[in-house]
């Protein structure tokens, strides 16, 4: 497997009940940004703060991302390193909005002025500032004036934190963080870890070398798949290769939802990882979540057992456990993963990582070629 | 008998079975939490049907995708179709879309694992 294993598991291996993080990197289009934020409401839904902080959280939100479709350049070279990536993150009581995009080098000047003003402006400063531009009929073409920052910087109650990196002679690429303020005491919150420019840029340079679109780590539910599932459903065209993805995927999550085990042994919720990876080929998702290790060589018999069959004996195999009345839960039958066989017609590959004495790490990949 | 309709939802299908009318209609998306719990009023519905079913019944298939945790349940339903066509004369319509090449071949599978007359419906893309 490409992916090291050990490098996916160090991401996740910290993740605790109610944490996630969503990373999203490609084209940003309103249709994307309202299946992003959709996909906060569900996450914002079960966590415990009030309902005036997930207002917050989900305006800021909304106010980023609409940010990038108003103010990004178009590269239009084809460059998938030069699109935008959006990441939501969320670990105990932190909750960070990081986006990067593109954008001109000739406003770059002008940006940086704005988000120097903004940032030493205190709470009573923003207020002010923000009514005025309100109170300012002239909007740039682009919309929103600098509104939007510094409505990000006023209900954050945080400093933009941002960099500006120089791409080539005409572009630049544009970095920001906002970390929202919550509950909790100083010495708490300083204690957990939050998400700086310096992580967002790791993400985005580990996102463009490994090619992943999209990846989400957290709370693995029937909500969270069905997000996750329209943003491939609006991000591409109905095609025979989004078709086939759409089922691989579906079969992946569900195998998550259902029988991920927590590191812990709660069993109300599933911790689990996920990778949509895209070359000029083919798509390659990628899974992993935790297993009790007396379940580990089953399932790796299993998966090689199915690997080693013809798409003749495949179907026999499924057709077996199809009409098999007793065998009800199709997951531990393995009729996903046959299906899965059947559909790609490529192996699928999986590596399994020690964790402690009666838990592993398990990820598995699929790779779904396309169809032209 | 009571017809059983459940509109589509993101997850679970269109479920039209209406005895009265003659329509008997699974369609859109079957990826459900629980396929046994969704499932199991419309087996029990079918089953139901099965003791004085209509002279005719033609099932339309027109499933957008299903899941294979569906697709149990849905071999349940055409192996209770299949068990009543002595008394019903029973086919099925199997929808798919043009470019859904598995959806064809699972159509062109069931109708060889299944003693019932299949017809298998292409639709065409739609041009946007």
């Amino acid at each position: 497997m490409n992916q090291p294993i050990d490098f996916i598991y160090r991401h996740f291996s910290d993740i605790e009940k109610d944490d996630m993080e969503y990373i999203y990197r490609g084209e940003i289009t309103p249709v994307i940004v309202m299946d992003i934020l959709d996909f906060a409401k569900n996450n914002l839904a079960k966590a415990e703060d009030t309902k005036k902080l997930k207002t917050r959280i989900y305006y800021i939100m909304g106010e980023g991302l609409q940010n990038i479709t108003r103010h990004q350049a178009d590269s239009s070279d084809g460059d998938t390193d030069k699109e935008a990536i959006i990441v939501i993150h969320k670990k105990a009581r932190k909750y960070i909005i990081a986006t990067g995009n593109l954008m001109l080098k000739s406003e770059e000047a002008a940006l940086r002025r704005k988000l120097e003003y903004i940032n030493h402006l205190d709470a009573s400063g923003l207020k002010e500032f923000s009514q005025k531009i309100r109170n300012d009929t002239k909007i740039t073409a682009k919309g929103g004036a600098s509104l939007g920052l510094i409505e990000m910087a006023k209900r954050s109650g945080n400093k933009l934190d941002y960099l500006i990196q120089s791409v080539d002679e005409n572009l630049s690429y544009f970095y920001l963080t906002t970390e929202i303020e919550t509950s909790g005491t100083n010495e708490q919150k300083s204690q957990e870890g939050g998400y700086s420019i310096k992580q967002l840029i790791e993400d985005h340079e580990n996102f463009n070398k490994n090619n992943y679109t999209l990846s989400f780590k957290g709370d693995f539910n029937q909500e969270n798949l069905l997000s996750l599932l329209s943003i491939l459903k609006s991000g591409m065209n109905e095609t025979p290769t989004r078709i086939k993805l759409y089922a691989v995927m579906v079969e992946l999550l569900q195998n998550i939802v259902k029988h991920a085990d927590n590191i812990d042994g709660t069993a109300d919720w599933r911790a689990g990882v996920f990778y949509i990876c895209e070359s000029e080929e083919n798509f390659a998702l990628l899974a992993g979540n935790y297993i009790r290790k007396k379940y580990s060589e089953a399932l790796a018999e299993r998966i090689n057992r199915l690997n080693a069959m013809d798409y003749k004996a495949l179907t026999k195999e499924y057709n077996k456990i199809l009409l098999n009345s007793e065998a009800n839960d199709p997951v531990s039958t393995g009729l996903g993963f046959i299906d899965i066989r059947r559909k790609t017609g490529t192996q699928i590959e999986f590596s399994m990582r020690e964790v402690n004495s009666d838990t592993d790490f398990f990820i598995i990949k699929t790779t779904v070629n396309k169809i032209n | 008998m009571e017809p059983l309709i459940k509109e589509a939802t993101v997850d679970t299908p269109k479920v039209v079975l209406d005895a009265e009318k003659g329509i008997f209609m699974l369609a859109q998306m079957s990826l459900p939490e629980d396929a046994v719990d969704f499932y199991t009023p419309v087996i029990n519905w079918i089953t139901e049907y099965a003791r004085n079913p209509n002279e005719k019944t033609v099932f339309d298939m027109k499933l957008d995708y299903f899941n294979t945790a569906s697709s149990k349940q849905l071999i349940q339903i055409l192996l209770l179709l299949q068990s009543l066509k002595d008394r019903s004369e029973v086919s099925i319509n199997w929808y798919y879309k043009e470019i859904d090449e598995d959806m064809q071949t699972i159509g062109e599978e069931y109708s060889q694992i299944i003693d019932l007359p299949f017809t298998l419906i292409p639709i065409p893309k739609k041009d946007k």
